[in-house]
């Protein structure tokens, strides 16, 4: 036989069973929009039967939840973090990219091109009027145009490059901190899990901050461990967060470039392969990076265009005779530009001042000419038609800008595609993340509806039990009564 | 496993297809407002490396034309001047020949020296001939008259060319230079010869001087810089109308390359508008309904 109130047990069971169901199916609903939540399952088993003495059988107890299910597939979470890494490298390298277009804005009618179009243009009308101010005060003001856009750029670029610096600094924080986050969630997770308990919202929580980590460098986390639920995490085979310790990722971009020796975990070199973090570096500059660096690539070439072309025209200019040398006041010759670089160079300000400086005119004799000979302005002019010796390659400046901006289009180009298809990917595996994971409301619709059934049927059993124990208790015995 | 589709997913694919439909859409926008293909070397960077050549290649073309229509105007008032040198020899040789006649009188004769002197002075004045404040037989001396008026002699001996850039590696030579056609023997020229004439004939015992020989000597130099200048000038004009071709067909190439089929973009962009008023309103459809709705 069975004990009396057994039923009542039985049905007291499934109340609480079904009625923790439905708190599970209230927690998803809840928490239907909240970022990185992974829908929970009240997993139900019959508890244990109970023999009965004399008998073969063995009769049912009912029900109990034996734990709250986290659904959810590692699986996804590898392929999405590996692929968030690629999105925020190449989104950094579009970024900085795009800028640079931006800031060079070519094709158009008022990039460097033009510019330097309009300077030899000069040239070629003073070379027709070399005896009219006019058109030496043209000459002088085109040179300044395309110096002072020179400089625009030479100083947008450091401008960008600075940017990226503090980019760098911030990046690094949030990995830090992320990583903290991360550390104090190991440390919660490992002090309730060898207490049998199942901190699946900490889990979640967790997992969002290792999705987000994800996006900033490479991450690799160790398979949780068994007794306590505690993740490592490592970045380049380093490791970042050892259990509750969150070691600090550090990037030294002191010196203007960085060198990969200096980007450390701890005391420990960490070699980034992939991850918004690289992509900001590999922008901002990174020693034996070589075509990796974004910007100190550009301001290379940028500057190898801007003092090749002044050298090329300083050298033709101080051939030439100005005014002064024609008309024997003086036998100085000045150059046409000054500086040493990008950044500082000007129109010789004495030119500036007495545009009858500028070297228009070739000797026709020996330290002979006249106010009407523009040949030197017309060689000035040709200077666009010639091979000049840019490191490594011998072009015309046209060719070499052009070569720059075909080149910069094809980098941006490749990082903007890239940057598209991860996310395509990511949304696919996102996708596939949610449809494991994701709360669908009108699942959860259905199963309140049937969690509430179950919970009235076992209220009913209970009222069942209780009218058969009336029948017993005061039914029974009372004949005649 | 069949693919669980919860709310969430659709609305976020939902969002993400409307994000590239904008995308798509902003860009086709773009290229009609601008009218052209592509607006930063990453939409395309062959097309914008050709276009930075073509544009470029405008510049050169516009400057060339400049250049020469400058020259033209330059050669063709080199030609009138030369053109009015010609007119006065004729005049001075119709006068020599009357001169040398043995039937002039003493008067006569002076008469015709006198009108040969003002020839003279005007053959100076064309050789001082300016094109905007610019003498145009004075070489590269060109502001300094080339003729002095008051020793009346051709005093430039500038023997420099006047050159123009009509194309790559296309020069051409735009003046004449008067040392050659006013002081073409290096002892007068042709106002020595001029000069000899009004002396001769002033004097009572006219020399024996073949002026006419002298006269058509100077013609025929004349003649043939004149005729050097005109096969210039057919040079020129002949650049000319290759510039105008060629910045046709540049233009051509930079449209070509650059610029939008307007009617494409604005059929794509049209396209575009379905597909987001669909997208739009299947959004509107399926972020409404659940189970919610239905259990009341």
């Amino acid at each position: 036989m069975t004990s009396t109130f057994h039923g009542i047990e039985l049905g007291k069971r499934g109340l609480a069973a079904q009625q923790t169901a439905l708190s599970t199916t209230g927690h998803n609903i809840a928490n239907a929009n909240t970022t990185g939540y992974t829908r929970q399952r009240a997993e139900m088993i019959a508890t244990k039967p109970v023999s009965i003495p004399g008998m073969q059988i063995q009769l049912g107890t009912g029900v109990e939840v034996d734990k709250l299910v986290r659904l959810r597939e590692d699986y996804l979470d590898v392929q999405l973090r590996g692929e968030n890494k690629s999105l925020g490298y190449w989104e950094a390298k579009s970024d900085t990219l795009t800028k640079v277009e931006e800031l060079l804005n070519e094709p158009s009618d008022d990039g460097l091109a033009y510019t330097m179009d309009e300077f030899w243009k000069g040239w070629e009308e003073l070379s027709k009027n070399p005896d009219s101010a006019a058109a030496r005060a043209v000459v002088s003001q085109k040179g300044v145009a395309v110096t002072e856009t020179l400089r625009h750029i030479s100083e947008s670029l450091n401008q960008i490059q600075d940017d990226l610096k503090l980019v760098i600094k911030t990046k690094t924080d949030s990995v830090n901190s992320l990583a903290t986050q991360i550390g104090n969630l190991n440390d919660q997770i490992g002090r309730l899990v060898p207490n049998e308990y199942q901190p699946n919202d900490l889990y979640d929580q967790r997992d969002v901050l290792i999705d987000q980590l994800s996006k900033l460098v490479d991450v690799k986390v160790s398979p949780p461990n068994k007794d306590t639920g505690v993740v490592d995490i490592s970045v380049g085979g380093v490791l970042l967060v050892s259990g509750k310790t969150a070691n600090t990722l550090t990037v030294d971009t002191s010196s203007g470039v960085v060198d990969p020796a200096n980007i450390k975990i701890g005391n420990t070199q960490v070699a980034l392969n992939s991850g918004e973090l690289l992509g900001r570096i590999e922008s901002f500059g990174i020693l034996g990076g070589g075509v990796k660096s974004t910007i100190p690539t550009i301001q290379e070439k940028m500057n190898n265009l801007a003092m090749t072309f002044v050298n090329a025209v300083n050298a033709v200019h101080e051939k030439g005779m100005n005014l002064e040398n024609i008309n024997g006041t003086s036998t100085n010759k000045v150059p046409f530009f000054i500086g040493t670089s990008m950044n500082d160079i000007a129109v010789n300000p004495d030119i500036l001042k007495s545009p009858g400086l500028i070297a228009a005119a070739k000797e026709e004799s020996s330290g002979q000419s006249s106010t009407g000979n523009g040949k030197n302005a017309q060689d000035i002019a040709n200077i666009k038609f010639i091979a000049l010796g840019f490191p490594g390659i011998n072009s015309t400046a046209d060719d070499y800008y052009r070569n720059i901006i075909g080149q910069l289009g094809i980098d941006s180009q490749e990082a903007q595609r890239m940057q598209s298809n991860s996310e395509v990917i990511i949304q696919q595996v996102e996708n596939r993340r949610q449809s494991v994971s994701g709360v669908s409301l009108d699942e959860e619709m259905a199963n309140m509806i049937k969690f509430q059934q179950a919970y009235n049927a076992s209220a009913r059993m209970v009222t069942v039990v209780d009218q058969c124990l009336d029948k017993i208790i005061n039914g029974m015995g009372r004949v005649g009564l | 496993m069949t693919l669980r589709v919860t709310q969430n997913i659709l609305n976020q694919n939902l969002l993400f297809n409307l994000q590239r439909t904008n995308k798509t859409m902003d860009q086709l926008q773009e290229q009609v407002s601008s009218g052209r293909k592509i607006n930063k070397p990453s939409d395309n960077p062959v097309i914008a490396v050709r276009g930075m050549f073509y544009r470029s290649s405008l510049n050169e073309i516009d400057q060339y034309k400049r250049n020469a229509d400058d020259g033209l105007s330059w050669m063709t008032s080199t030609d009138e001047a030369l053109d009015e040198v010609t007119s006065v020899l004729q005049r001075v040789r119709e006068l020599t020949i009357q001169g040398e006649n043995g039937t002039n009188s003493e008067t006569d004769r002076n008469a015709i020296a006198e009108e040969i002197s003002q020839l003279k002075e005007h053959l100076g004045e064309i050789s001082n001939s300016q094109i905007a404040g610019k003498y145009i037989f004075a070489g590269t001396d060109v502001k300094t008259p080339p003729y002095s008026s008051a020793t009346k002699e051709f005093t430039n001996a500038n023997n420099e060319k006047l050159e123009l850039v009509v194309g790559q590696n296309n020069t051409v030579q735009i003046n004449v230079k008067g040392i050659d056609v006013f002081n073409n023997d290096g002892t007068g020229g042709i106002f020595k010869v001029l000069s000899d004439i009004e002396t001769d004939f002033r004097s009572p015992n006219p020399g024996s001087t073949d002026h006419l020989a002298q006269l058509d000597g100077q013609m025929d130099n004349l003649l043939r810089h004149r005729s050097e200048l005109g096969a210039r000038m057919n040079r020129m004009e002949l650049s000319i109308s290759r510039i105008d071709g060629l910045e046709v067909s540049t233009t051509r190439l930079l449209s070509g390359e650059e610029d939008v089929d307007m009617a494409e973009v604005i059929t794509n962009l049209k396209a575009q508008e379905n597909v987001q008023r669909a997208a739009l309103s299947v959004g509107a459809r399926i972020i409404q309904p659940s189970l919610v709705d239905f259990l009341r």
